[in-house]
């Protein structure tokens, strides 16, 4: 799955104004819901919880990729949200997250979220990407360098 | 001849939210390809194929790429650690959520016949909703094996 091609301009947010885990949440399903015109917020919202309380996905440096699979949606959508100030994500680290990435996809098939997820995971990886998306100033600057950063 | 007279009783399972290594370590140890995932109370809510598991970790080029003889390696991915993916993942998200399953009372005929068409070379065995049992191509062939004693 390519990221940059998924991924609705409008489910981006570049300041997140949330103070907390839970606030991203919603403020994150929110996002997506708008951007891809989701209903059934609350049953998104509930997945992604249940499925926080299995084990936080605050991953350290700086990220958390909160995700769940949910039957009231028909396919994967992702969301991306950049907390200047930073949350508390129960991260391993001991680090506030500034970058998240939420995904929700069906329940009937794993197949997709779980490659999703993997390429995150090696985007990610790069430190160098990590600060490109700390600094980036624009979704089209942001479409531009996760593109870039999946053609390496 | 019925399921429950041949299947193992002694399975392994693990829990929605057990983490990647457990997974990777159950994998390895019992050179299984299915691993069953159950609640507490023992109902059985998933299966995790270990293709799954491995997709973790394979490139998205793979499945565009029609010859893969070429790669050597995997390069940068063969030097980076486990950490990220073990933050990721949960036994829940490898999960398949509908998967063939056999009740404990059903013929070992009914069982072989499942086992055939889905390619699968074991079947979690339930009793309602919980996992009590799984059974394999192996134990198939056990009552095959009795089947021709008796005659």
């Amino acid at each position: 799955m390519r990221l940059s091609k998924k991924i609705h301009r409008k489910a981006l947010k570049l300041a997140l104004e949330s103070a907390n885990k839970y606030e991203a949440f919603d403020e994150l399903v929110g996002l997506r819901c708008d951007a891809y015109k989701l209903k059934a917020r609350d049953t998104i919202l509930e997945a992604i919880r249940a499925r926080e309380e299995k084990q936080s996905t605050g991953m350290g440096m700086g990220l958390a990729v909160p995700h769940a699979k949910t039957p009231v949606v028909d396919q994967l959508y992702v969301a991306f949200g950049r907390s200047n100030g930073g949350i508390d994500f129960d991260a391993m680290d001991g680090e506030r997250a500034h970058l998240f990435f939420i995904l929700v996809s069906p329940r009937d098939v794993s197949g997709p979220h779980i490659k999703a997820l993997a390429g995150i995971s090696r985007l990610v990886k790069h430190e160098e990407f990590r600060k490109e998306l700390l600094e980036c100033s624009g979704e089209k600057q942001w479409i531009d360098l996760v593109q870039r950063a999946e053609e390496r | 001849m019925k399921i429950k007279d041949y299947m193992k009783r002694d399975f392994r399972a693990v829990s929605p939210g057990a983490p990647l290594r457990e997974i990777a370590r159950f994998f390895y140890e019992s050179g299984e390809s299915l691993l069953p995932v159950t609640e507490e109370n023992g109902r059985l809510v998933g299966v995790i194929f270990i293709d799954d598991f491995i997709l973790i970790f394979l490139p998205d080029y793979i499945d565009l790429i029609w010859n893969i003889d070429f790669l050597h390696d995997f390069g940068a991915l063969e030097r980076t650690s486990f950490t990220v993916e073990e933050h990721l993942f949960v036994a829940e998200d490898l999960m398949k959520e509908e998967f063939v399953v056999l009740e404990e009372d059903e013929s070992i005929l009914k069982a072989a016949a499942m086992l055939h068409k889905h390619d699968q070379q074991r079947v979690p065995v339930v009793r309602g909703d919980r996992m009590v049992g799984m059974i394999s191509q192996n134990d198939v062939c056990r009552a095959i094996y009795d089947l021709e004693g008796r005659n």
